[in-house]
């Protein structure tokens, strides 16, 4: 490695700012030359994988900080290079200071992401492990950490590649029937064929099922609050937070603007958005935010659709159906307090889609079974094993996946030619292969040998 | 010092479609073979062909080659293979007679004006400034040249294996040559060593025929060259006997004399033609083997055993072969054996199949690491245009992946450096279905008749072909039938029947409905179009195809077009791979290697992760 011009990069690995320790992290072919240069040591001084005690000098020899120093041998590191791992005193000066040194020694800073960047290239990782990274880096909520810890630690990319092998399986038998003649190899029948694809598409179709919680979970989730004016949507806000985060008033159009706060349901960092009440208005200021708060509801994941017991019985039915923002939502009864039971049951016969849930934003009633609706329906519980799908990109590449295994699927009963339904097998496991970043066309044509005793 | 544009060193299949090839462009050509007498010599089966083969050869003729001409010429049993799979994978496979083979092809390359064939053997190569100048011969003459194509099959440094046995020769009987490999390396050419194997020759007579089951080729029998016109070759049989438990014990237990089991072979042999030996060890469970015993020519007495390449001592070949039924009392004209020889890595040529690194010399056939008559032929004809074409200061021809298999294979072998004998399989190409043996003259006789290697009458043939199926076509998919005839014909084949009046190219739609079944209800006659002088058969499929795979046809198409933009990106040739920080290391290493021509050549290089494309790409705008 160290014949190529790889530079050695340098950068401060935890937050810049006044903290206990602070660790500086070198990769590259020169790591160890510089730390033995910065600790006034000689390189075999270091071993791999051992910490060890020193003073540190600048480059006119005066002692800086004295910290701990461990040293990963290429290929045996984050990077797959040479990597010496600083930890130092934390504070803003100290690691300025080991940095600046790093630089004059020919060290070059590194770019975001680089380390990982480096880690991938050297195949320490593959494309869809690089990519948790910076979710896990990310991640709000504990949640969101274990969910891209599974994706990171090649759990998501054993499944993968789990799913690559079968399929390399499978069209080895469909290409060694193409290219060696009938005596040579044995052909599957068409029922154990489809039992292998269905297998295949039943896992492709469980991971995309779960994408939907799986976004939420590390980029969050949109929850819009809509409905007529003065029915409580900003206490209803008020009372979800337990705080009086909104202005609220009896005044019909007090929130004209859309007011947005972070909250965590059940570990889902949630947007939650307050609009303005939806009605016909010649207050222009009033008719900006009602567009805003169209505009929002096109981004919710959620709306929770408030009305109050003034109002009659609404359709829900019939305004799902028109809504021009044909999302989930959950009908809202605010003022329960003041609800009779006659009334109650005339709320639960009008809506054929989901049962409203009844609150009181001023007593809070309900709120809490309210907040539990949410997060149940925004994400799901999921079984500690169960691998979410995080990423847009992985989406659309199973999606694709998908569509190829529905139509080899569909081939193997309408007639389709075996060198077309190879065509679809192979498209499907191409589209597996961009999720890894990695191609498999030898390995159709080498698992062929190792399986079959071909040749005449 | 006497000389030629062009020098071909080598009669083999490559040899010979490169030296017709240079001619044909108007090239003087000098063709050095050791024995003249083995020109165009089939070494190992009597068969021309055979999957993912029989597209090649159909190729090589549309692009003016020789292969398919002679092999309708001397073939003696003809059969399409893969009918029931699919429709891009179907191809023609033929038995040859051996010897009239080469005596069909050698008459032919001597009436060719401008090719001289000198028998003698080549000992150096000449160079002024890595350009080639020249050859030396064995007997120290010396040839001028502009281009060299070596195709010297596996003769250079060629040692032959029977058991414990060792004889320096190219092939059995026949000298090897020296000399070539020691002077391609001191250019700095890197070489390998390869190995492969053929079966014993058994004499006719000491088989108990009575036992054997026969094996017949196809009763409408399908030419390989889209100019043969009329085609009625003979259809004598091959017979089939199989392997069983005792054969495989004997092997099993005689194996420490198999020069490959003891360590005395270090070249890699190939996969796909594994020794008898490699068949019992590799895969204990299967009771029983097949052997094909295919006669070498028309009536001949020596009997080919395909699947018994072996190179076990000679006295083991026979006891085994003598456990089976039919055998017991078998001989053989010549025992199985293996055979080492040198390669060259041919990830050091460009898709015109020259050196990148000594202008002027080209490399086709087996010295690329490649196995089978097909595979070398296929590579002479592009390396001997390109000879004549750097000699005439031409664009050099080549092909993509999309366009045949030729293409698929040079490609493959340029970017791959093959690590065992390269065998053409119809899963090598990605574009399967847009490679049908059928559509071979659509897709390259305009392109052969441009390069200057497909003559006018030929082309005239072709485009009378091309105009005659795009008027059924068009034909098919404006006729309609009426409900009631349509009906009939679909109950008459147990399918669902339609209610309105349907055009014939939806009812081609339907699997089992074919262009016989709509002539057996009167929809449709070829006599309403006017024929061209050649078999129907290819242009009927052709239509039958196109109008059947035409949802497959254009998903590949784009597939296509998604990758093209790779393929037409180049890469400079002074380009530094190594000084690439955002590749890896080693993507870094490979690319350096093999210093590939366009970004599509890089992203097929082993060890070249998409990332890399990606990277590359962008410093390649940049």
């Amino acid at each position: 490695m160290s014949s190529f011009s790889v530079s050695t990069i340098v950068a401060l690995a935890t937050p810049s700012g006044v903290g206990g320790i602070a660790v500086i992290r070198i990769s590259g072919p020169r790591a160890l030359d510089v730390a033995a240069s910065v600790s006034q040591k000689s390189p075999a001084d270091f071993k791999p994988r051992h910490a060890l005690f020193t003073p540190l000098f600048d480059a006119r020899g005066v002692e800086i900080d004295q910290v701990v120093v461990t040293y990963f041998s290429s290929p045996n590191s984050y990077t797959g290079e040479h990597v010496i791992e600083i930890s130092s005193h934390g504070g803003y000066v100290v690691p300025q200071r080991i940095l600046k040194v790093c630089f004059s020694l020919g060290c070059e800073p590194a770019m975001p992401g680089e380390f990982t960047k480096r880690a991938f290239l050297n195949g320490k990782m593959d494309l869809s492990q690089a990519e948790a990274v910076a979710d896990l880096i990310c991640a709000k909520t504990d949640i969101g950490r274990a969910t891209s810890y599974k994706i990171m630690s090649g759990q998501f990319t054993n499944l993968i590649n789990g799913l690559r092998q079968q399929l390399i399986d499978f069209l080895s038998v469909i290409e060694a029937e193409l290219d060696f003649e009938p005596t040579e190899v044995p052909a599957l029948s068409a029922k154990e064929r489809l039992k292998c694809l269905e297998g295949v598409h039943g896992t492709v179709s469980g991971l995309l099922s779960t994408y939907e919680t799986g976004r939420r979970i590390i980029h969050g989730a949109i929850v819009v609050i809509i409905g007529s004016p003065n029915v409580g949507k900003s206490s209803l806000l008020n009372a979800i937070l337990s705080e009086e985060r909104v202005i609220v008033s009896t005044t019909p159009g007090t929130t004209r603007d859309a007011i947005e706060v972070q909250y965590q349901i059940n570990g889902l960092p949630v947007q939650i958005i307050d609009t303005a009440g939806i009605h016909e208005t010649e207050d222009t200021i009033e008719a900006r935010g009602l567009s805003i708060a169209r505009s929002f509801m096109d981004k919710a994941d959620l709306l929770l659709w408030v009305h109050d017991n003034t109002t009659p019985a609404p359709d829900f039915s019939f305004n799902l159906q028109t809504s021009p923002y044909g999302h989930t939502f959950i009908p809202v009864i605010n003022k329960v307090d003041l609800i009779s039971p006659q009334q109650k049951r005339l709320y639960i016969k009008s809506s054929s889609h989901m049962s409203p849930l009844f609150v009181s934003a001023l007593t809070g009633a309900g709120i809490a079974d309210l907040v539990d609706a949410v997060g149940n329906l925004l994400a799901p519980a999921s079984t500690d094993s169960e691998i979410l799908l995080t990423n847009a990109r992985h989406y659309e590449c199973l999606s694709r996946c998908s569509e190829s295994l529905h139509l080899a699927s569909a081939g193997l009963n309408d007639g389709t030619p075996l060198d077309a339904l190879a065509l679809h097998v192979r498209t499907s496991l191409s589209s597996l292969d961009s999720i890894l970043g990695v191609t498999s066309s030898d390995d159709i044509i080498n698992n062929i040998f190792s399986t079959f005793c071909v040749g005449k | 010092m006497s000389g030629y544009d062009v020098i071909v060193v080598g009669g083999g299949h490559a040899g010979v479609e490169a030296a017709l090839a240079a001619a044909r462009l108007g090239c003087s050509v000098g063709l050095i073979t050791i024995d003249s007498h083995s020109i165009a010599r089939m070494s190992c089966n009597p068969a021309i062909g055979g999957l993912a083969k029989g597209h090649l050869v159909r190729e090589i003729d549309a692009l003016g080659g020789f292969m398919g001409v002679a092999a309708d010429s001397t073939g003696i049993q003809f059969k399409m293979l893969n009918k029931s799979k699919g429709r891009a994978v179907w191809s023609p496979r033929a038995q040859i007679d051996k010897r009239a083979y080469e005596a069909f092809v050698q008459k032919h390359l001597t009436s060719i004006r401008n090719v001289d064939i000198l028998q003698s053997e080549v000992k150096d190569i000449l160079l002024t400034r890595q350009n080639v100048s020249g050859v030396v011969l064995s007997s120290g003459e010396t040839l001028s040249c502009r281009s060299l194509v070596l195709t010297c099959g596996t003769f250079l440094n060629g040692l032959i294996h029977v058991g414990a046995r060792k004889i320096h020769a190219g092939r059995m009987g026949e000298e090897a040559s020296d000399g070539i490999t020691e002077s391609l390396v001191s250019l700095g050419l890197r070489s390998g060593r390869l190995k492969t194997g053929t079966p014993p020759r058994l004499n006719r007579e000491t088989i108990n025929w009575s036992a054997m089951k026969k094996i017949y080729g196809d009763h409408d029998p399908r030419p390989f060259s889209f100019s043969t016109q009329t085609f009625s070759p003979p259809n004598e049989p091959c017979h089939i006997v199989n392997t069983h438990p005792l054969v495989h014990e004997l092997i099993l237990n005689n194996l420490h004399l198999s020069p490959i089991y003891c360590g005395e072979i270090k070249g890699v042999g190939p996969r796909y033609c594994p020794s008898i030996e490699d068949k019992v060890v590799r895969f204990p469970d299967k009771a029983s083997h097949h052997i094909f015993l295919e006669p070498e020519w028309s009536g001949s007495n020596q009997i080919y055993t395909n699947g018994f390449s072996t190179s076990l001592p000679e006295a083991v070949q026979l006891a085994a072969l003598q456990l089976i039924p039919g055998f017991e009392k078998v001989s053989f004209f010549r025992p199985g054996y293996a055979i080492e020889y040198d390669f060259f890595f041919p990830s050091q040529l460009s898709g015109a199949l020259q050196s990148k690194d000594v202008s002027g010399l080209f490399l086709a056939g087996q010295i690329n690491g490649t196995s089978g008559y097909e595979e070398a032929a296929a590579q002479g004809l592009v390396a001997g245009a390109n000879a004549a074409n750097l000699v005439l200061d031409r664009e050099p021809l080549s092909f993509s992946r999309d366009q045949c298999y030729i293409g698929v294979l040079i490609d493959d072998l340029v970017t791959k450096d093959t690590r065992e004998p390269y065998r053409m399989f119809t899963a090598r190409a990605e574009f399967r279905l847009l490679l049908r043996h059928t559509n071979a003259d659509l897709r390259l006789s305009e392109i052969g008749h441009q390069a200057g290697l497909v003559p006018d009458a030929s082309y005239e043939l072709f485009l009378k072909k091309a105009s005659l199926l795009s008027s059924i076509l068009s034909d098919l998919s404006q006729t309609a039938a009426s409900a009631a005839t349509t009906n009939q014909l679909l109950s008459s084949v147990l399918e669902s029947t339609v209610n309105g009046s349907t055009t014939l190219s939806t009812l081609l739609k339907r699997p089992v409905v074919s262009l016989n079944l709509l002539q057996d209800f009167g929809l449709f006659n070829t006599a309403s179009f006017p024929l061209p002088p050649m078999p129907l058969q290819d242009v009927l499929d052709e239509v039958e195809t196109s109008i059947k795979y035409a949802g497959y046809i254009k998903q590949q198409q784009i597939q296509v077009a998604r990758l093209k933009r790779n393929d037409q990106t180049t890469i400079p040739r002074s380009f530094d791979f190594l000084s690439c920080r955002s590749l890896s290391s080693e993507a870094r290493e490979k690319l350096s290697l093999i210093r590939p021509e366009t970004l599509g050549q890089a992203s097929r290089i082993s060890g070249v992760s998409p990332s890399d494309v990606a990277a590359l790409s962008v410093l390649l705008v940049s």
